[in-house]
């Protein structure tokens, strides 16, 4: 039996192929921008997540006792010497007297 | 007909030989090819966990993480391999001839260069411009307050595997808790490097560690730190331990031993200054020891505060003759007396009321022997000797002290028992554990058993502060202040004798009297300036204890 290649791909197949082949190359397309978009979220979200940790590092060494210390001799603070109490009406208070 | 055939036979060999090498491609060396491709296409990825923060009481970082990375060489990718080495060398501290070495050896596809570099460094690096040189980022662990509670705090280092773990202190105790689990990202990746977006990429995210906040409080252990490096030095000691313990819940507020080491540093140090003394190491209490054996002869009722004791001369147990520590004797005293001139003829005399049984009894009670149970690596505990090795010399003697091991720790315990109503506390450092989501799990004080009545410890409050205001530390004593302590100078046992010149001076207490809210021990080994602990350890404690009348705003009475 002889067969008619021609029936079987009429015009509409090789239309509805033509469309699915289109359809599949911009599926394509667009699934590989989306990964790069993906990828490039990933990399931001690394790369703030860095940055967080070394802000927090930053924050942690400025706001240590070590750098209060060192700055507030730098201002002129002086360390307390003495420990003197005041009875100011029943109410006792501590307090730290310069020298 | 021909032509038929032949195109039939050519057909039928192209298909037998397609499928003679599909079969060797797929079948014989399939394995190989899948597992090639694979490796061209999948990308595995390690989400490392970040390993938890350690905090202090007030929430104040005493150890996070800092960015940090590890720089590896390409060798295939580098151009000119003499000028990708001078260059780093510019940047990072390497051997020149090694490391060119190493890029040389065939088929070598990765050089590691150097490890845990900050991200200045990594920078720099990056600018210049070199080839064949890649980045993999890890963490390294950041002090803030430098080397601020190191042995408490401990370090972290590689383990056989190169990979993270925590050594000493709490690093080492909560190593499972503070490392948390790496995850993993396996996905697959296009010729140009593009992510193929597939429903089948595996993720497992990484669990991160566990925040520990601890009861530590910064400005006390700042100010304990002073204190002690300033008492080390002044004093000519060979070093020097303080720990300052919440006696109602147990949880340390500070706790320093100097000389200190640099956590971030640590290799700089000799391993020997890992150790936690506080914990690790035993020393002989000397008379600190006696506040504990007076507080249970009182509890036995077999004397009280008044009760009369002679102290006309040295005495003599099998052969040993026990003297007061300045040979001087006063007749008859009371036990309170006892306690202020420190007496060791006077202790005597209460042990043998108390009895060699129920002495040693109440000594295990007291926790010596075994473990506090402190959260921290490094505890370790001396052992007791058993009941059937004591003589009436050794249960004469350890009355005041002498020839009975103890830690700092579990002498803390001991007398933050006399400033809480007489329960025997677990000395916890970790108040919460703090999971990556924000729950938290609360460590609640441990009362382990009451080794006291509250009356007795009340009395002995009294005796105590009645010991600082007329004893031989009176004249370092911040005035207005109701301090209950006790001195103590322990000879150190060496070689089966006692070191007749190196000393370990110390002082015990815990104020104000009335409502402790601290429990202190100083200790100062080998002083060379004076032996005693009323003019050494003694200053130390009143000078700490100074600042923290301050911090905590209580008034002079």
């Amino acid at each position: 039996m002889k067969l008619n290649i021609g029936l079987l791909f009429d015009k509409s197949i090789m239309i509805w192929l033509a469309l699915l082949l289109v359809l599949q190359i911009i599926y394509s397309n667009q699934l590989v921008n989306h990964a790069r978009k993906v990828d490039e979220l990933d990399n931001m979200r690394r790369s703030l997540s860095d940055e967080n940790e070394a802000l927090k590092q930053q924050v942690a060494a400025i706001t240590s006792l070590q750098s209060i210390e060192a700055r507030s001799r730098a201002l002129g603070f002086v360390k307390n010497t003495r420990l003197i109490s005041l009875d100011l009406s029943s109410i006792m208070i501590a307090l730290h007297a310069a020298k | 007909m021909f032509r038929i055939r032949f195109a039939y036979t050519s057909f039928a060999f192209i298909f037998v030989a397609i499928s003679v090498r599909l079969f060797y491609w797929q079948i014989i060396v399939g394995d190989r090819l899948r597992a090639q491709a694979v490796t061209q296409y999948s990308q595995f990825i390690s989400l490392p966990s970040s390993r938890g923060s350690i905090i202090t009481s007030d929430g104040s970082p005493l150890v996070i993480n800092q960015p940090a990375y590890l720089v590896y060489a390409k060798p295939n990718e580098i151009e000119n391999k003499y000028e990708f080495v001078q260059k780093l060398s510019s940047v990072l501290p390497i051997d020149i001839q090694e490391f060119s070495a190493l890029l040389e050896i065939p088929g070598r596809l990765w050089v590691p260069v150097a490890q845990k570099v900050d991200i200045t460094t990594k920078e720099l690096i990056s600018a210049l411009g070199l080839t064949g040189i890649a980045f993999e980022k890890e963490t390294k662990r950041y002090y803030p307050e430098a080397s601020m509670a190191a042995h408490l705090v401990g370090f972290v280092g590689a383990d056989k595997n190169g990979l993270d773990t925590g050594y000493f202190g709490l690093e080492g105790y909560y190593n499972r808790q503070l490392s948390g689990k790496s995850g993993s990202l396996t996905l697959q990746r296009d010729p140009s490097g593009t992510r193929i977006l597939l429903e089948d990429a595996e993720r497992i995210d990484p669990e991160n560690g566990r925040t520990l906040q601890l009861w530590l409080d910064k400005t006390i252990q700042k100010s304990v730190e002073h204190h002690l490096q300033k008492g080390v030095e002044r004093y000519g000691a060979k070093e020097g331990s303080v720990i300052v313990m919440d006696p109602m819940s147990g949880g340390i507020l500070a706790m320093a031993s100097y000389p200190k080491y640099d956590p971030s540093k640590f290799t700089d140090y000799t391993s020997e200054l890992y150790k936690n003394s506080i914990v690790g190491s035993s020393y002989e209490p000397g008379s600190t020891f006696k506040v504990l054996v007076m507080a249970k002869a009182i509890d036995l009722n077999v004397i009280h505060a008044n009760t009369l004791l002679r102290e006309d001369g040295p005495l003599t147990i099998a052969g040993y003759t026990i003297r007061t520590w300045n040979n001087q004797y006063h007749g008859n005293i009371t036990a309170s007396q006892a306690l202020t001139y420190s007496s060791n003829v006077g202790m005597v005399v209460i042990g043998e009321k108390i009895g060699n049984d129920k002495l040693l009894d109440f000594v295990k009670t007291l926790g010596f022997g075994s473990l506090t149970g402190i959260d921290l690596q490094d505890e370790a505990t001396p052992q007791i000797r058993p009941e059937n090795q004591w003589t009436d010399i050794d249960a004469a003697t350890l009355t005041f002290g002498q020839g009975i091991a103890v830690t700092p720790i579990q002498m803390v315990r001991a007398v933050g028992a006399l400033a809480n109503g007489g329960w025997l506390i677990d000395p916890k450092v970790v108040k919460k554990i703090i999971d990556p989501k924000g729950d938290t799990v609360d460590i609640k004080p441990n009362k382990a058993r009451r080794v006291y009545r509250e009356a007795s410890s009340e009395v002995l409050g009294e005796m105590m502060v009645n010991a600082v205001d007329n004893g031989e530390a009176k004249w370092a004593k911040p005035k207005g202040y109701r301090i209950a302590g006790k001195t103590g100078t322990a000879q150190i046992p060496l070689l089966g004798h006692y070191d007749e010149e190196k000393t370990i001076a110390s002082f015990i207490g815990f104020a104000p009297s009335d409502r402790p809210r601290f429990v202190m021990l100083v200790t100062i080994t080998e002083p060379t300036t004076s032996p005693w602990g009323s003019e050494t350890a003694a200053p130390v404690f009143f000078s700490i204890a100074e600042d923290l009348f301050l911090y905590y705003g209580i008034p002079a009475s």
